[in-house]
């Protein structure tokens, strides 16, 4: 005879699993602090790409007056204030990538939490049922 | 406006029922119009411009996530831009990893942003969008909403300077100058200057507790649209319809109070279809959200002369037509009064003797019961 307590379990948790537990699982298999740090430097390697992307686009944008007014004092000041950005937009997205990470993880930790609180039901329902 | 409110949960429950379906032919309809203006503006490589490949495009995304119309459409552009040149090609594929980088890496949960705002302005109704964010949705939508809007103004710059573009000799001149072509766009930059401020505006308002707040924020959304789009034209010159403003702002007011109404303000849960096992069984389980449709507010017409609470008592002797009345206290229990061969309910005196209204149940109750005793 089907046990309707354990179906309404079993359909929470399939529920569950159909959505964000494949992912959540994933995320929980990390440490909090591993999860984060891991991720905050990859997102620091894709800003290194964005933001060459970027410079060399405002490059190619005022390449012309780039080659009309080129002489060594410009160079430096360029470079600094390309440096200069680029520190900025690493800390940006760095604390951007903690915050973000940070929340996924707490997120995540939760819903598994509350999914192994429903197996901990299940398997108390099913030793019922064995009994 | 009761009618409204019972259409909306109608509308409600036939969703929880039929969300598979719903949310294919939506999100068919999505990714059609989007390859369809994709297509229709830039389709210089020609094996991916006719419409059987847009049909096939929308069909295919219609079986997967959401988020693969923005993949599709991205590589169509590209597909196109290459069509016209190398040079475009590099600098498209620039605009898009850079907004992979810095946004959709972290989530895609707002793509389908992206694709709306080149839809809405291909339908000439493009302040819905920030209207509709501002209202739904929370200011992080700005750049989602920022990019669809560079998406868009690309596309049409794309498509205007086609013959200046694959007339240059080299890639770098190509690149530059669309580039410069690009960024320069001072149209581009006013709607972002004005979709931004219409959100935060609408946002602000609309989180407000005073009464209407929802509506004075749409109204308030499109005269800030209307505001810095006029003030952004006549400072840096740049060419805008005011007619076309003015009309497409009061449309999109219009069409955003008809979404408040019947998208923002419900929420649409949708049915879900699991399949899982245990050592017995195999389980396949569809769920639907409960939602209770209420039933539209009747109004009862009272047709006999309120008795409740009055005795007519017989009058003094020698003017029988006078009576007198006297309240009568302490009754408990609804009574039985024969009248002209039927019998009365009579629920007033219950009501009003326990300090409370008739609920809906009780006034139908009486209704059918007057109706079926022949008291009219």
């Amino acid at each position: 005879m089907i046990n309707e307590k354990k179906v309404k379990v079993m359909t929470k948790m399939a529920l569950y699993e159909s959505k964000e537990g494949y992912q959540d699982l994933l995320i929980c298999e990390y440490d909090r602090k591993d999860y984060i740090s891991f991720h905050t430097i990859i997102s620091l390697l894709w800003v290194t790409l964005g933001y060459l992307l970027i410079a060399g686009l405002v490059a190619f944008i005022n390449i012309e007056l780039l080659i009309a007014k080129m002489s060594g004092a410009l160079v430096i000041v360029l470079m600094g204030v390309a440096v200069s950005g680029y520190v900025v937009f690493l800390v940006l997205f760095g604390l951007i990538s903690v915050y973000i990470y940070s929340k996924r993880y707490d997120i995540a930790r939760k819903r598994v939490k509350r999914y192994n609180r429903n197996l901990t039901r299940l398997r108390k329902i099913q030793d019922r049922e064995n009994l | 406006m009761s009618g409204i409110f019972v259409l909306r949960e109608q509308l409600q429950n036939l969703y929880a029922k039929y969300s598979v379906i719903v949310d294919k032919a939506l999100q068919f309809i999505l990714a059609f119009f989007t390859f369809f203006f994709i297509n229709s503006n830039i389709g210089y490589f020609k094996a991916a411009s006719s419409s059987i490949i847009t049909f096939i495009l929308a069909v295919i995304c219609t079986f997967l996530p959401s988020a693969f119309i923005l993949l599709f459409a991205a590589l169509l552009i590209l597909i196109h831009t290459y069509g016209l040149s190398l040079g475009a090609l590099v600098v498209v594929a620039i605009v898009f990893l850079i907004m992979f980088i810095f946004y959709f890496r972290y989530t895609s949960k707002q793509a389908l942003i992206v694709l709306l705002v080149p839809v809405a302005f291909f339908l000439k109704v493009p302040y819905l969008i920030p209207i509709g964010l501002g209202l739904a949705a929370s200011p992080v939508s700005i750049i989602p909403l920022v990019f669809g809007t560079i998406i868009y103004y690309m596309i049409t710059y794309i498509k205007s300077s086609a013959s200046t573009i694959s007339g240059l000799d080299n890639v770098i001149e190509e690149m530059t100058m669309a580039a410069q072509q690009i960024v320069a766009n001072k149209e581009l930059w006013l709607m972002v200057i004005a979709f931004t401020l219409c959100v935060f505006v609408v946002y602000s308002l609309r989180r407000m507790s005073f009464d209407h707040a929802r509506t004075a924020a749409i109204v308030t959304g499109a005269v800030i649209n209307i505001i810095v789009v006029v003030i952004g034209a006549v400072a840096f010159s740049v060419p805008v319809s005011y007619i076309g403003l003015l009309f497409s702002n009061i449309i999109s007011a219009l069409l955003a109070f008809v979404l408040e109404l019947f998208v923002f303000s419900v929420d649409y849960t949708r049915s879900e279809r699991l399949e899982y096992e245990d050592d017995d069984y195999y389980y396949y389980v569809k769920a639907i959200p409960k939602i209770s449709v209420a039933a539209p507010e009747k109004t009862v017409k009272r047709i006999n002369e309120r008795q409740s609470d009055v005795r007519r008592e017989k009058a003094p002797s020698g003017n029988p037509k006078r009576r007198k009345r006297t309240v009568i206290k302490g009754t408990s229990a609804p009574r039985v009064k024969s009248a002209t061969g039927t019998s009365q309910i009579k629920l007033d005196d219950l009501d009003e003797q326990q300090g409370r209204e008739a609920t809906s149940d009780e006034i139908l109750l009486k209704k059918t019961l007057e109706d079926e005793l022949n008291l009219k």
